[in-house]
């Protein structure tokens, strides 16, 4: 993914300077905007953490994939929505995509799970 | 800050000239703060001086486009509806669908004073008493909506509530799995029927006024619709709406408070039932959230907040998946 051209800062470096920049403005936004600023820090956590691991995560995704006989998300999708998956395999198609839901977690939500475990 | 041009800008004079036919003489606007710009509705607090006594009024005004929109005199009309049913609710003011006269469709109501922000209602000492009795005062409120006759209120669309999702989902272009798997299981398994009755359709902690008395008013009735009750039973007690506290009404109350004071037609409800609505709840906000990104991605309204909410929508994933594994 990271190759030579485009050098350092990376992409990732570059989100991350900006999220701490944004971090820095703390009181100097207007109470209207603050609500804003924290969701704007937020977006630019999950692009970090997303970049972190989307090498990996994308490789598993396409594993799970290939082990449903699926090509992607899209046509998986529509075999679910046209009821042509076999019952038998149920809860394979239900924990392979479970375990997509929870690598987007990772990026997405990282505390999520253990909030919903918590009974939260 | 109301002074700014533009679409997001709100003018004191036109206000006034609205207000002035509808209180029957000279309308004085003093100061208009802006209080939430939502997808489809900007929302400003007002204060007038209509003859000699001053009121404090909420303007809320349509975006072009968004869910929920065109509708403020069927909103009124709702307002009027439940207010007479003993449902607390604004009273309304003024209300116009023409955009015309502010620039988009209107509806403006008194204000009434208490909290709405959710974590704030969870946590506040002062609002204490108001949560001991919550749960209870919702299945209250909500069997007096439910019992309203459909027949007094204006034309409600009557939507299939698990087709309406997947077109919402069909709608922005995404492909789900997860939502796949959940709305299978729905229709496997469908509920128990009830006669239909007004939903409110949003019915949860963050669209309640609360004051240390309890819930003072319910708003937002923009989703409303004509349908199977517990709809609002299964919204008002889904995991997004309990903001991360554990107790299952509204991260308030419990279920039993709820039900006891809860008397819908055609029996009582079982905890089955209430699972299938929480299911179908869960869902749909997180096919909600995506339509949100949908409305940033299409160039409708820019928002970094609607495009985060693309994202979260895989809590949602992960709810339903949750419970459809529980429950297969």
């Amino acid at each position: 993914m990271r190759g030579e051209l485009f050098g350092s800062p990376t992409a990732a470096q570059l989100i991350e300077a900006v999220r701490e920049f944004l971090e820095s403005l703390g009181d100097d936004i207007p109470r209207d905007r603050a609500f804003h600023l924290r969701v704007a820090i937020n977006a630019l956590r999950v692009a970090e953490r997303e970049l972190a691991i989307s090498r990996e995560a994308e490789a598993g995704h396409r594993q799970r994939m290939a082990a449903l006989g699926a090509s992607d998300d899209t046509d998986l999708a529509r075999t679910i929505r046209a009821g042509q998956f076999p019952p038998d395999r149920r809860d394979e198609i239900l924990a392979s995509v479970l375990a997509d839901v929870e690598a987007r977690l990772q990026a997405n939500s990282p505390d999520y799970i253990g909030r919903y475990d918590a009974g939260e | 800050m109301t002074t700014d041009a533009g679409p997001e800008s709100l003018d004191p004079e036109r206000v006034a000239s609205i207000l002035s036919p509808v209180l029957g003489g000279a309308v004085e606007v003093a100061e208009t703060r802006r209080l939430s710009a939502g997808a489809s509705r900007l929302s400003w607090s007002v204060d007038i001086r209509a003859g000699a006594a001053p009121r404090r009024l909420v303007l809320q005004r349509e975006r072009g486009k968004g869910l929920g929109r065109g509708k403020m005199l069927r909103e009124a009309a709702l307002l009027r509806a439940a207010a007479a049913a003993g449902v607390p609710v604004p009273a309304v003011v003024a209300a116009d669908d023409d955009p015309a006269a502010l620039g988009g469709a209107y509806l403006v109501t008194e204000r009434i004073e208490g909290e709405t922000i959710p974590r704030r209602i969870l946590r506040d000492p002062a609002l204490a008493r108001a949560r001991a009795g919550f749960a209870a005062q919702c299945g209250r409120i909500l069997s007096r909506i439910h019992a309203i006759p459909l027949g007094c209120l204006p034309d409600l669309p009557r939507p299939d509530p698990i087709d309406a999702i997947a077109e919402m989902l069909d709608n922005t272009g995404q492909s789900r799995p997860a939502f796949e798997i959940g709305l299978a299981w729905l229709r496997e398994h469908p509920p128990r029927q009830r006669p239909a009755t007004l939903v409110h359709g949003d019915f949860r902690n963050g669209n309640f006024v609360v004051g240390p008395d309890g819930i003072r008013a319910v708003l937002d009735w923009e989703l409303a619709y004509a349908g199977n009750p517990m709809q609002d039973l299964g919204w008002l007690c889904a995991r997004p709406w309990r903001w991360g506290a554990s107790p299952p009404v509204g991260g308030i109350g419990r279920i039993d408070e709820l039900l006891a004071a809860y008397s819908p037609a055609g029996g009582p409800v079982s905890a089955g039932e209430l699972f299938w609505w929480k299911l179908l709840s869960s869902l749909r906000w997180g096919v909600i959230c995506l339509e949100q990104a949908r409305v940033h991605l299409s160039g409708e309204q820019r928002s970094v907040e609607l495009a985060v909410l693309g994202r979260l929508s895989s809590e949602m994933e992960y709810d339903v998946l949750r419970m459809v594994r529980d429950a297969w």
